[in-house]
C-alpha cells in the first residue's frame, strides 16, 4: 500500500513535473503578440536571450498563459537562472509540441519604425526530454514567415534596441521576410554534480516584395550557454554558476536600382542628416557580442521550491559600413546586472508560483566620425508577478496571475545635447478558466488585461527639425502616452490518447491609448489575433495535480 | 529480464478485474526512479483500464507495455508501436510506455520502430478483450556512432573500384542537405561549400582548381576542361554533354546561361532521389572511359523503398520530392517512382530571376531465378529498367523599370530510357547488357538591348560581293537557341570471377557503342538584329547556324580489367589491371573508319598489411572525347567592306560588302589524353576506430581542346566611285574593276588538342575515433591541390591590337607570342563534427570549412622583347630569333604583352561554418533545420595585393521528412 501511495505521488509528482522545465518560447511569451522571438526576449531559459538589455517594447506584457497548452511556471536553476546545468534535475518526463499558427497585428497606435501592418505564418515544434538516466535535454525550433504591408522606414531589424544607431530609409516598402529560431542544449549529473551547455541559433532574411529600391536584410545570431552545479544535499539546495555568449551579425543593403535611395542615419536625438545613395547601393553591417556570467541556487523549504540567481551581463555592437577591413564604426556597448527569485509551493488544490526579475543597465556610445562618447544611457527594468493555478475538480480548473512590471530609461545624448526619462509602470492581471466537456475534451477561455502609463520628461517638438519630428519625436511620444492592454482568447483541446492532445486556439489582443495621447501619436489603437493549431504529446495524465 | 517484484500489485488489480493472466517482465533497476515512475504509470494505467472496461465495454483488447533499450534497460521515448496488418498504432511516452487501445484479438504481430535500434516484431496472442501487457526491449544495434554515417565513408571503395575514391551512402546523402547532386559532392575533399539551391550552372572538376586567365586568349577556362573531363555514370549511363551546341560562339554579345563546353549541369540530379554516390577521384578501372578527370557513379533510388515525403524550405527556395517503391506481386518485381518539384528564387526582393527543376523517375526491376553473381543461387536474370524525366527551367524575366529589353527563358528538359540486363551464365559469371536512349529538348532565349553606331550590313550567307545596306542605332539582340542533342549508348560485359592457386580474382571485359547529335533547328535569330554589335569591317556578324545539319559522331570502346587478390599470411596484394581502347570514327556511324583512337592502360595496386595498413598506387591513362561543336564548329564570316559610302540622305547611301566565310573544322582534332598517377596511405583502425587516408596525385591531361589562332588572309578590292556628288537621291555607282587590292591578315579560330591541365596535390582524410561518452565524432578532410593550365599555341595579343592591324594597311606587321601557362593554387580545410543523441533522436552535422590558402598567377615572358616574332598582312609567321629582338628594324614589335597575372595573387583567407541539425519525429518522420555559413561572416574585402573572398550569404532552412505512412498511423491511433 505504502508503495502504491508512493507510486501514485510519483505519477502526480512526474505530471507536475513540466512545470519545472524549459518551456518553448512561444510558451512563454504567452500572448506574443509582438514578435517574441529570442534575440532579445528577457527568458531565462533561451540561450539566444540575455538578462540585460532589453529592447523597447510596444505592447505591455500580459500574464496569460494558454491553460491546457502551455505548461505551468517552473522555477529551478534553468527556468529561472538560465543554467543548463540544472536540466538534469528540472526535467523528469517528457513533453513536446507541434504548432502552426497565423498572426497578424495591425493599426495606427505605433512608433515610427514600427510597421502598420503585419501578418505571418509560424510553425514550431518545442519540447523536452530525458537524456539516458543521468541528463535531460530541451530544444525548439520554428519557422515563422511574416509580410509587412506596409513595412516601415526602419532598414534593420528591432530598431528600438537600446543601441541608438539605427538606419531608416526614405521608402517603407512592403516587405517579407523568414525567420528560424533553432534553440537547445543538455544538462546531465554526475553524482552531486551537473554541467549543461545550450546552443541557439536565430536567422532572419528579409527583402522587399517589389520596389524599384529592394532592401535586403539579413540577421544571424547564434549563442552558447554552459554551466556547472553542484547539490549540497544538506541544505538541500542546488548551486551553480553560468556563463553565456551571444554574437550576432546583420546586413542591411538598400539597392537603388532605379532613383536616388535617401538614408537618414539615426544617432540618438540629433536630427537625422539624409545621404543620397545611388547608383551605388548603401550597405551597412551590424556585429554584436554579448557575454554574461552568473550565479545562481535552487532547492527546496518548507515545501516550496525556490530559485534565484544573479548575473553580470556585457554587451558590445559595432556598425559600419562594409567596405574596406577595418573600416570606422559607430559603437555601443553596455554593462548589465540582472537578478531573477521564483518561488513555488503547492497549497492543497492550488500551485502558487511567485516570480521576480530585474535588470540595471547602463550604456554608451561613441561614432566613428567623434572623440567621446556620443549617447548614455541608464536603464533599469523589473517585473514581479504571483500565478495561482488550481487542480481540475469537477472538470474544472483555473489559473489566475497578477503582473507588474516597471520600467525606468534615462537617456542622454551629448552631441545634440537632450536627454530623456521615462518611467513607466504596468500592472496586468489574468484569469484562464479551463472546464472539461467529456473525457477527451476541453475548453478553455482566458482573459487579460494591463494597463500602460508613464511619467515622461522628453523634448519639446516644436524646437526639433523635420526628420526628428518624423522618426524619433513620436516614438518617445508613444512611451509618454497611458495606453490600456486587453486580450481574449479561448482555447478547445481534444484527448486523442494517453499521450496525445490536438488543440486550436484563437486569441485577440487590442491596445488602446487612454485619455488623450501626446502630440503625434494617434488616437487608434493598435490589433493583434492570433490563431494556432497544434498537438501535444506525452502529456501528463490528466488525472494528476497540475 | 527480471520480473520486478512490484509488478504483484499490478497482477492483483487486473485479476480483480478478471483479465487474463500476464507474464510481464520490466528491465529496470527496482530502486530507479524512472522504474518506480514507469511501475506507477502502469499502476495508473491499469487501475483505469478495468474502470474503462467495465464502463464502456471495449470490443477489444489493449495492450499496455514499456519499451526499454535492451543494452541499458533505459526507457525509449518515441517508438512507434504499431500492429502488423491493423490500425492499432502509437508512440511511447517519455517512460517508455505504449498503450494500444482496440486491439483485435488473435495472433498479432506487434511491431516496435526507432531510429538508432533494430526493428523488433514480437508475436503475442490477443484475447477478445482485457488488458494485455507485452515490454519490448529494443536492441541498439545502429544506436552506436560509427553506424551513423552522416559524411563520406573515408576508407571506401566505389564498387569493383581499387583506386581512390569517395562513397557517399544513403544515410550520407539525407543527412546533406543538397538541391543536386552538386551539395552531395561537398563530402569530396577539397570542394568548397555551397548552399543548396539551383543557383547559376552547376558543374564539377575533381581534383582541379581555379587558375589565373593566361590572358584570357584560349576563350577555354580549365574549369570547363576539368568538369568536362569528369564522367558522371547515372544508373549505369553516362550522362553526356558532348552534343551540347546551345551557344552562340565566341563573337556572340548575348549569350544563354549555358552548360555547353563543360560538365554537365548538375541540378538536374536531385539529391533526394540519389541512392549512392562513388566518387572516383583515382584511376578508375578500364570500364569507365570519355573522361580524364574521374568518373562520378549514381545509384538513383530502386527496389522497395517505404514512401517517403520530403519537403524544404528556405527564404531563397522550395523543394518536395516524393519516393516510394514497392513490390508487384511479390519480391520478383519491384517498382519505385521518384520525384521531385524545386524552385530556387536567385535574387529575391531585388529581381523575379528563378529557376525551378522537375524530375521523375521510374525504376522497375524484374527477377527471374537466383540473384545473378550470387554464389550459391541458382541461375537467373534481372532486368532493370528506368524511365527518367528532368525539367530545367530558369528564367531571368524583364525588368521594364531597370534594364527594359532585357531577359533570358532556359529550358532543358530530357527523357532517357535505360534498360539493364545481368544474366547469370554460371553460378557466379554474369552477363550484362546495357542499352540507353537520351534525348534532350534545350531551348533558350536571350535578349539584351544592343546599340550600334551605322554600319555596312550584308546578310549573305555565301561568299561573294553585294550591295549592303546601313544598319544601326539601337535594338533588341534577341536570339533562339532550340538543340535537341540524342544519345544512343549499348554496353556489354561478362563478369566472370574465378579462383585458382591460391589466388582469387575477377575478370570483366566488355564494349561500348556511343553515338551522339543533335537534331536541334539551332541557333535562330534575325540576321539583321544579330546578338552581336561589334563589327571592325573584317569579322562580320554571326549567322544562324542548324543544328540538324551537324553531323554525329559515333564511337566504339573495347575494355578488359583483370583484378586479382592475393593473400600472403596478414598481407593481402590486391592488383587491378586493364585497358581500355576507344575509337572515334570518322563517319556517323561505329562502321566508318577510325578518325582517332585512344589506347589507356590502367593499374592499380594495394598491398594490404593485416587489417589496419594499405598501401595504394595508381597509374592510368585517360581520353576525353571533343565535343559537337568543336569537331564541327560554326564557319566564319568575313564581311570585307568594299564601299563605305554614308551620304547624309540615305537613299544616296552605299555600301558594298564582300564576304568570305572560312571553316574552321580541324580534321586532326581527335581525343584530349590524361594521365592520372595517384600513391596513398591509408590506417584503418576499424568500425570503432578512425581512419587516417593520404593520396598524393598528380593528374595531366594533354590535347585537350582549345583554340589555334591560324593565320589566313583575304583580299580587299577598294573602288573609285563614278558620282558622288549630293543631292541626286540616288547613291553613286562604282567603278570596275577595283582600283585596288589589298590584303587583310586574319587569324581563323581553329579548334585544336592545344591546351594542356595538370593538376597536382594531396588529399587527406582522417576520421577520429569516437568519443562514445560524448558521442561526438570529428572527421577532417583537407586537400592541397595545385593546377597549371597552359596553352601551347602562339598568341596575337589583345584583340582591340590585332583589330588595328587588320584594318590598317600601313602596319606590315604584327607581333607574336608563345602560350603562356597560368596556376592556381588551393588548400581547403572542412571539419565536419557529428553529434548524436540516439534518445532524442538527434543528430547534430556542424561543418567549418576553411580557405587555408588560395594563389593565382601566371607564368609569361611579358616584357617589350618577349615577342616571337610576326605576323604579316599576308598572314605569314616569321620567327624573329631571340638575340636580334633588341635590333632597331624590330622596334615596332616591342610593345608590353598584355593581361597576365605574373605576380601572384593571394586570396585572402577565410572561414565558414554550416550546421545541421535533425530530429526524429514519431514514426519515422524527420525535422532538420540547416543554416549555410551560420554566422553570416561577409568574407574578407581585398587591399593591395590581396584578393577580397566574398563569400556566399547566410542561408538558413528547415527540411522535412516523413513517410505518409505516419499520418495514416497517427489518425489511426488517434481514432
Amino acid at each position: 500500500m505504502r508503495r502504491a501511495l508512493t507510486g501514485v505521488a510519483l505519477g502526480a509528482l512526474a505530471g507536475a513535473l513540466p512545470a519545472l522545465t524549459a518551456q518553448p518560447l512561444a510558451a512563454q511569451a504567452g500572448w506574443a503578440a509582438p514578435p517574441a522571438w529570442g534575440r532579445f526576449a528577457a527568458e531565462a531559459t533561451t540561450p539566444l536571450g540575455l538578462n540585460g538589455p532589453e529592447p523597447r517594447a510596444l505592447w505591455p506584457r500580459f500574464g496569460a498563459r494558454a491553460l491546457g497548452v502551455t505548461p505551468p511556471p517552473a522555477t529551478g536553476l534553468f527556468a529561472t537562472t538560465g543554467n543548463p546545468a540544472g536540466l538534469a534535475w528540472e526535467v523528469e518526463r517528457s513533453w513536446s509540441r507541434f504548432s502552426a499558427g497565423a498572426v497578424r497585428e495591425h493599426g495606427e497606435f505605433r512608433r515610427p519604425l514600427d510597421a502598420a501592418a503585419e501578418h505571418g505564418t509560424e510553425l514550431t515544434v518545442a519540447g523536452w526530454s530525458r537524456l539516458g538516466e543521468h541528463g535531460a535535454g530541451f530544444g525548439d525550433v520554428s519557422f515563422r514567415s511574416f509580410t509587412q504591408e506596409p513595412g516601415s522606414y526602419a532598414a534593420m531589424y528591432d530598431p528600438y534596441r537600446s543601441n541608438p544607431f539605427v538606419t531608416a530609409d526614405s521608402a517603407q516598402p512592403d516587405m517579407f521576410g523568414q525567420r528560424v529560431r533553432l534553440q537547445g542544449g543538455g544538462g546531465w549529473r554526475l553524482g552531486w554534480f551537473g554541467f549543461g551547455l545550450a546552443a541557439g541559433y536565430e536567422g532572419d532574411d528579409s527583402r522587399t516584395v517589389a520596389s524599384r529600391r529592394p532592401r535586403l536584410l539579413r540577421a544571424a545570431v547564434p549563442a552558447a550557454a554552459g554551466g556547472v552545479a553542484v547539490q549540497v544535499p544538506a541544505l538541500q539546495t542546488r548551486f551553480g554558476v553560468h556563463g553565456r555568449w551571444r554574437g550576432g551579425a546583420e546586413t542591411t543593403t538598400v539597392w537603388p536600382r532605379l532613383g536616388v535611395v535617401q538614408i537618414y542615419p539615426i544617432q540618438g536625438y540629433a536630427e537625422p542628416v539624409p545621404r543620397d545613395y545611388h547608383p551605388s547601393p548603401f550597405r551597412r553591417r551590424f556585429e554584436a557580442d554579448a557575454r554574461a556570467l552568473g550565479a545562481g541556487a535552487a532547492g527546496v523549504v518548507l515545501g516550496a521550491s525556490w530559485a534565484g540567481g544573479m548575473e553580470r551581463v556585457r554587451a558590445r555592437e559595432a556598425q559600419h559600413a562594409a567596405l574596406s577591413d577595418d573600416p570606422p564604426k559607430d559603437r555601443w556597448q553596455a554593462t548589465a546586472t540582472a537578478w531573477s527569485l521564483a518561488l513555488q509551493r503547492p497549497f492543497g488544490p492550488a500551485h502558487v508560483t511567485a516570480h521576480a526579475r530585474g535588470a540595471d543597465w547602463t550604456s554608451s556610445a561613441t561614432r566613428a566620425d567623434l572623440e567621446g562618447t556620443a549617447f548614455r544611457a541608464r536603464e533599469r527594468t523589473g517585473s514581479g508577478g504571483v500565478e495561482l493555478e488550481l487542480a481540475p475538480l469537477a472538470g474544472w480548473s483555473a489559473r489566475g496571475a497578477l503582473l507588474v512590471s516597471r520600467e525606468e530609461r534615462t537617456r542622454w545624448d551629448h552631441v545634440a545635447r537632450l536627454a530623456t526619462q521615462v518611467l513607466a509602470w504596468a500592472p496586468a492581471a489574468a484569469l484562464e478558466v479551463a472546464h472539461a466537456l467529456d473525457s477527451d475534451w476541453q475548453i478553455a477561455a482566458d482573459f487579460a488585461v494591463a494597463r500602460y502609463s508613464a511619467t515622461a520628461r522628453l523634448p519639446s517638438l516644436e524646437l526639433r527639425d523635420a526628420l526628428y519630428r518624423t522618426l524619433i519625436g513620436p516614438e518617445l511620444a508613444v512611451y509618454a502616452t497611458p495606453a490600456a492592454a486587453r486580450s481574449l482568447g479561448a482555447t478547445l483541446s481534444w484527448q486523442a490518447t494517453l499521450e496525445a492532445a490536438l488543440w486550436v486556439r484563437a486569441s485577440h489582443a487590442r491596445l488602446t491609448p487612454r485619455g488623450e495621447p501626446a502630440a503625434g501619436v494617434s488616437a487608434e489603437s493598435r490589433t493583434a489575433w492570433r490563431l494556432d493549431v497544434g498537438a501535444t504529446l506525452a502529456q501528463r495524465p490528466r488525472t494528476s495535480a497540475p | 529480464l527480471k520480473p520486478v517484484r512490484a509488478f504483484s500489485s499490478i497482477r492483483s488489480a487486473t485479476r480483480e478485474a478478471s483479465l487474463p493472466t500476464f507474464a510481464p517482465s520490466i528491465t529496470c533497476r527496482p530502486a530507479a526512479f524512472s522504474c518506480r515512475l514507469t511501475r506507477t504509470l502502469i499502476l495508473a494505467s491499469a487501475l483505469l483500464a478495468p474502470v474503462a472496461a467495465g464502463a464502456q465495454d471495449p470490443p477489444a483488447a489493449i495492450l499496455l507495455g514499456r519499451v526499454t533499450d535492451a543494452a541499458t534497460g533505459v526507457a525509449l521515448e518515441g517508438v512507434a508501436v504499431t500492429v502488423e496488418g491493423t490500425r492499432a498504432g502509437t508512440v511511447t511516452d517519455s517512460a517508455g510506455v505504449f498503450r494500444l487501445a482496440r486491439v483485435p484479438a488473435g495472433p498479432q504481430v506487434l511491431r516496435a520502430e526507432r531510429l538508432g535500434y533494430a526493428t523488433a516484431r514480437v508475436t503475442i496472442t490477443v484475447p477478445a478483450r482485457g488488458v494485455v501487457p507485452r515490454d519490448i526491449a529494443l536492441a541498439p544495434q545502429a544506436l552506436q556512432m560509427d553506424e551513423l554515417i552522416v559524411t563520406a565513408d573515408p576508407a571506401g571503395r566505389a564498387r569493383g573500384e581499387l583506386g581512390t575514391a569517395t562513397v557517399i551512402g544513403e544515410e550520407a546523402i539525407r543527412a546533406q542537405v543538397a538541391a543536386s547532386l552538386a551539395g552531395v559532392l561537398e563530402l569530396v575533399p577539397g570542394t568548397p561549400l555551397r548552399p543548396p539551391g539551383l543557383d547559376g550552372v552547376q558543374q564539377i572538376g575533381l581534383r582541379a582548381v581555379p587558375t589565373a586567365f593566361a590572358g584570357g586568349a584560349t576563350g577555354v577556362l580549365p574549369g570547363d576542361i576539368a568538369s568536362f573531363g569528369t564522367l558522371i555514370v547515372l544508373d549505369g549511363v553516362p550522362l553526356s554533354n558532348n552534343a551540347n551546341l546551345q551557344t552562340t560562339g565566341a563573337r556572340g554579345e548575348v549569350r544563354p546561361t549555358t552548360s555547353a563546353g563543360g560538365g554537365i549541369d548538375l541540378r538536374r540530379l536531385p539529391a533526394t532521389t540519389i541512392e549512392r554516390v562513388e566518387v572516383i577521384r583515382g584511376v578508375p578501372s578500364a570500364r569507365y572511359g570519355d573522361l580524364t578527370h574521374g568518373a562520378i557513379v549514381v545509384e538513383t533510388r530502386a527496389g522497395v523503398v517505404e514512401p517517403l515525403v520530403i519537403a524544404r524550405a528556405d527564404p531563397r527556395g522550395r523543394e518536395a520530392s516524393v519516393v516510394a517503391g514497392a513490390a508487384l506481386g511479390g519480391e520478383a518485381q519491384t517498382a519505385t517512382l521518384t520525384t521531385d518539384y524545386a524552385h530556387t528564387r536567385l535574387m529575391p526582393g531585388v529581381n523575379d530571376d528563378d529557376a525551378q527543376r522537375v524530375t521523375a523517375q521510374l525504376a522497375h526491376r524484374l527477377r527471374r531465378g537466383g540473384a545473378p553473381g550470387v554464389e550459391g543461387e541458382r541461375r537467373g536474370w534481372v532486368l532493370d529498367t528506368r524511365v527518367d524525366f528532368a525539367a530545367v527551367h530558369h528564367d531571368n524575366p524583364e525588368q521594364p523599370d531597370v534594364q527594359p529589353g532585357s531577359f533570358s527563358h532556359g529550358l532543358d528538359r530530357s527523357l532517357r530510357v535505360v534498360q539493364r540486363a545481368r544474366f547469370g551464365l554460371t553460378e557466379a559469371s554474369v552477363l550484362e547488357g546495357t542499352a540507353a536512349v537520351q534525348r534532350s529538348w534545350q531551348r533558350s532565349r536571350t535578349q539584351h538591348l544592343l546599340s550600334r553606331g551605322a554600319l555596312p550590313f550584308t546578310r549573305r550567307i555565301e561568299e561573294g560581293r553585294e550591295t549592303g545596306h546601313y544598319v544601326g542605332g539601337t535594338y533588341p539582340g534577341l536570339v533562339t537557341l532550340e538543340g535537341d542533342p540524342w544519345l544512343l549508348y549499348g554496353r556489354g560485359e561478362i563478369d566472370r570471377p574465378w579462383s585458382r592457386a591460391g589466388l582469387e580474382g575477377r575478370l570483366r571485359a566488355g564494349g561500348e557503342l556511343r553515338r551522339e547529335w543533335n537534331a536541334g533547328p539551332g541557333y535562330i535569330f534575325d540576321i539583321e538584329f544579330p546578338p552581336q554589335s561589334r563589327f571592325n569591317g573584317v569579322q562580320g556578324f554571326d549567322r544562324p547556324r542548324r543544328f540538324d545539319q551537324i553531323p554525329a559522331l559515333a564511337t566504339t570502346a573495347l575494355y578488359i580489367d583483370q583484378r586479382v587478390l592475393r593473400a600472403f599470411g596478414p598481407a593481402h596484394i590486391d592488383v587491378q589491371a586493364g585497358a581500355r581502347l576507344d575509337v572515334l570514327h570518322g563517319g556517323e556511324w561505329w562502321l566508318s573508319g577510325v578518325r582517332d583512337a585512344v589506347a589507356q592502360p590502367r593499374l592499380n595496386a594495394q598491398l594490404a598489411l593485416g587489417n589496419a595498413l594499405r598501401l595504394r598506387a595508381g597509374w592510368g591513362q585517360t581520353g576525353k572525347l571533343p565535343t559537337l561543336g568543336q569537331l564541327y564548329p560554326a564557319p566564319q564570316y568575313y564581311d570585307v567592306i568594299n564601299v563605305n559610302w554614308f551620304a547624309n540622305i540615305p537613299a544616296e547611301r552605299l555600301a558594298i560588302l564582300t564576304t568570305f566565310i572560312r571553316d574552321p573544322t580541324n580534321p586532326d582534332l581527335g581525343y584530349a589524353r590524361g594521365s592520372k598517377a595517384e600513391a596513398g596511405v591509408e590506417l584503418d583502425l576499424g568500425r570503432s576506430g578512425g581512419v587516417l587516408a593520404l593520396v598524393a596525385f598528380d593528374d595531366q591531361v594533354r590535347g585537350a581542346v582549345g583554340v589555334r589562332y591560324e593565320p589566313d588572309f583575304i583580299l580587299r578590292e577598294r573602288f573609285e566611285l563614278a558620282d558622288s556628288t549630293e543631292g541626286t537621291g540616288r547613291p553613286p555607282d562604282i567603278i570596275e574593276p577595283a582600283s585596288a587590292i589589298d590584303s587583310v591578315p586574319l587569324l581563323i579560330n581553329r579548334p585544336a588538342n592545344s591546351l594542356r591541365l595538370g593538376s597536382r596535390g594531396l588529399e587527406l582524410t582522417a576520421a577520429l575515433p569516437e568519443w562514445r561518452r560524448l558521442r561526438t565524432r570529428l572527421e577532417v578532410q583537407g586537400a592541397w591541390i595545385r593546377t597549371r593550365f597552359a596553352n601551347s599555341e602562339l598568341e596575337f595579343g589583345a584583340a582591340n591590337r590585332f583589330g588595328d592591324f587588320q584594318l590598317d594597311a600601313r602596319q606590315a606587321r604584327s607581333p607574336y607570342w608563345h602560350g603562356a601557362s597560368a596556376f592556381g593554387e588551393r588548400v581547403v580545410v572542412t571539419y565536419r563534427v557529428v553529434h548524436h543523441q540516439p534518445h532524442a533522436g538527434l543528430v547534430l552535422l556542424a561543418s567549418v570549412q576553411h580557405m587555408a590558402r588560395e594563389r593565382r598567377y601566371d607564368i609569361a615572358a611579358t616584357d617589350t622583347l618577349a615577342f616571337e616574332g610576326y605576323i604579316t598582312r599576308s598572314g605569314e609567321l616569321v620567327a624573329v630569333p631571340p638575340e636580334r629582338r633588341a635590333d632597331p628594324e624590330f622596334s615596332d614589335l616591342r610593345v608590353p604583352r598584355l593581361g597576365f597575372l605574373v605576380r601572384p595573387t593571394e586570396v585572402a583567407a577565410d572561414w565558414l561554418m554550416s550546421v545541421q541539425v535533425s530530429k526524429t519525429l514519431p514514426l519515422g518522420g524527420r525535422l532538420s533545420f540547416y543554416g549555410f555559413n551560420l554566422l553570416d561572416r561577409p568574407g574578407r574585402i581585398g587591399t593591395g595585393a590581396l584578393s577580397g573572398r566574398p563569400l556566399p550569404a547566410a542561408r538558413f532552412g528547415l527540411e522535412a521528412s516523413f513517410p505518409p505512412r505516419a499520418l495514416v498511423e497517427l489518425a489511426r491511433s488517434w481514432r
